[in-house]
């Protein structure tokens, strides 16, 4: 395991003018080619803090950082794949388009487009006859489906997945495994929120709990069980 | 990258059966009463056709939640901007060059007088593209600015009133600043003559409103939970 690639430096975020604190002093970094799993409780902040490492919401006060940069440089945006929480697509393209669309805004060429969308779709074993329907009338797992295999387009080296199992069925819960787990083999540094601890702890190096805005631990993944008990003790 | 963009917001609009009904129904209208009326004059700033196919340009993408995903790519935030205004600019020149050319086709076919010439359909068809891309621009500072379609309602109301002040442009009245103020937003295009002075004024209209829209996009944090 490398360097730190993502570093999140006492972000403080707060939500509808102020009134809610989303984020309150949160520090973390990732290092090159770590799994990190976000857990805790609904409301503790961890789509607020995939949404600053992703560059998508400015911090109020601390700094996030990838490789040195700030999270909108269109450098690391090129490498980063992300799948926000229950992800929405253009009414008016099929899943296979939506996939070429982002494919061309990658950047990418035209020649390899058409072989890379179908790597994609085969991976998140998307139906042959969904991938010409338009994504308005899929099941919650289906674009769950479709939005993982946006975030691995290209093979991104960073990857960031709020929730990603949110609406699959259990076959596409081993298939979340297996694809966190082939990232990981090639070298990719993945952030992933998740309220499975069980799926966290067989998918991460290491676990960060988030609570009140603030990483409360950090902790080695090791076994569900060890999570449970932590979350039993603490939760008021 | 931009082409992109671009042909998927042209597909924004084809998208929405409604909204396409809506377009072909304001286009059908004014294309009759124009060959009604000798088929000389288009109908002048169609602007409810504008703003139909202005509305929610951007402020949708961010009430669906789809700019979630556009802007985590390596997109700046002013070439989302270009390609967003470029294609309903695009968009909107062409359906009014089309209203008016079904004009001209209608007068023909029913032998009325005053069929304009080929060089002043050209003329016109350039004043309508160049009002096309303008209005655009004008439009994209409210849109980044309010969400979904809801600025469809705003431009409505304020389109109306534009209209009407517009006429008040030469009467010794209150609204008079008001309607010069107007006539500065949105130059009333001369249908027979191109003239230096319009372009100038659609040029350094939509490039103020275009940098008044980067600006605020750029100051604008983007949903990174789903919308409501």
């Amino acid at each position: 395991m490398g360097g730190p690639v993502i570093s999140v430096d006492s972000v403080r975020k707060t939500h509808r003018l102020g009134r809610v604190r989303a984020l309150d002093g949160a520090s973390l970094e990732i290092c090159s080619g770590e799994v990190l799993g976000l857990i805790g409780p609904n409301g503790s902040g961890k789509s607020t803090l995939l949404g600053c490492v992703v560059g998508l919401l400015l911090p109020d006060a601390g700094r996030v950082t990838v490789d040195g940069a700030a999270p909108d440089n269109l450098d690391v945006r090129a490498r980063l794949g992300w799948l926000p929480e229950r992800p929405s697509f253009h009414a008016g393209m099929s899943a296979r388009q939506q996939l070429e669309f982002h494919h061309a805004l990658l950047g990418r060429s035209d020649a390899g487009r058409a072989a890379s969308v179908e790597a994609a779709l085969d991976r998140v074993r998307l139906e042959a006859d969904a991938r010409q329907r338009r994504p308005t009338r899929f099941s919650q797992g289906m674009k769950q489906r479709l939005g993982l295999a946006m975030a691995l387009l290209g093979e991104p080296d960073l990857i960031v997945l709020d929730e990603p199992t949110t609406g699959l069925d259990p076959g596409g819960v081993v298939m979340v495994r297996a694809i966190v787990s082939e990232a990981r083999a090639r070298g990719a540094t993945i952030l992933l929120s998740s309220h499975q601890l069980d799926e966290v702890a067989r998918s991460c190096d290491r676990v960060a709990l988030l609570r009140g805005g603030c990483i409360e631990a950090e902790e080695s993944a090791g076994d569900a069980s060890r999570l449970e008990r932590y979350f039993d003790q603490t939760t008021p | 990258m931009m082409r992109a963009l671009f042909v998927q917001g042209l597909r924004r609009l084809g998208s929405a059966p409604i909204r396409m009904t809506v377009i072909l129904l304001l286009m059908a209208g004014p294309s009759i009463g124009q060959a009604l009326e000798a088929g000389s004059e288009p109908a002048a700033g169609d602007i409810y056709l504008a703003l139909i196919v202005c509305a929610g340009l951007v402020g949708s993408d961010f009430s669906r939640g789809e700019v979630r995903l556009i802007l985590a790519r390596p997109v700046s935030r002013a070439r989302y901007l270009l390609a967003r205004w470029l294609s309903a600019g695009t968009a909107l020149g062409a359906l009014l060059l089309v209203q008016y050319l079904l004009g001209c086709v209608a007068a023909a076919m029913l032998g009325l007088d005053g069929a304009p010439s080929w060089q002043r359909i050209m003329m016109t068809g350039c004043s309508l593209a160049t009002w096309g891309l303008l209005f655009a621009a004008m439009l994209l500072p409210i849109s980044v600015s309010l969400p979904g379609e809801t600025d469809a309602c705003l431009y409505g109301f304020v389109g109306l009133g534009l209209l009407v002040m517009r006429e008040f442009v030469d009467e010794p009245t209150s609204a008079r600043v008001v309607a010069e103020l107007v006539r500065l937003l949105f130059p009333k295009p001369d249908w027979l003559h191109y003239s230096p002075h319009y372009a100038f004024a659609v040029l350094s209209n939509s490039a103020i409103a275009l940098l008044l829209a980067c600006v605020i996009l750029t100051r604008r944090e983007l949903p990174s939970a789903p919308p409501a």
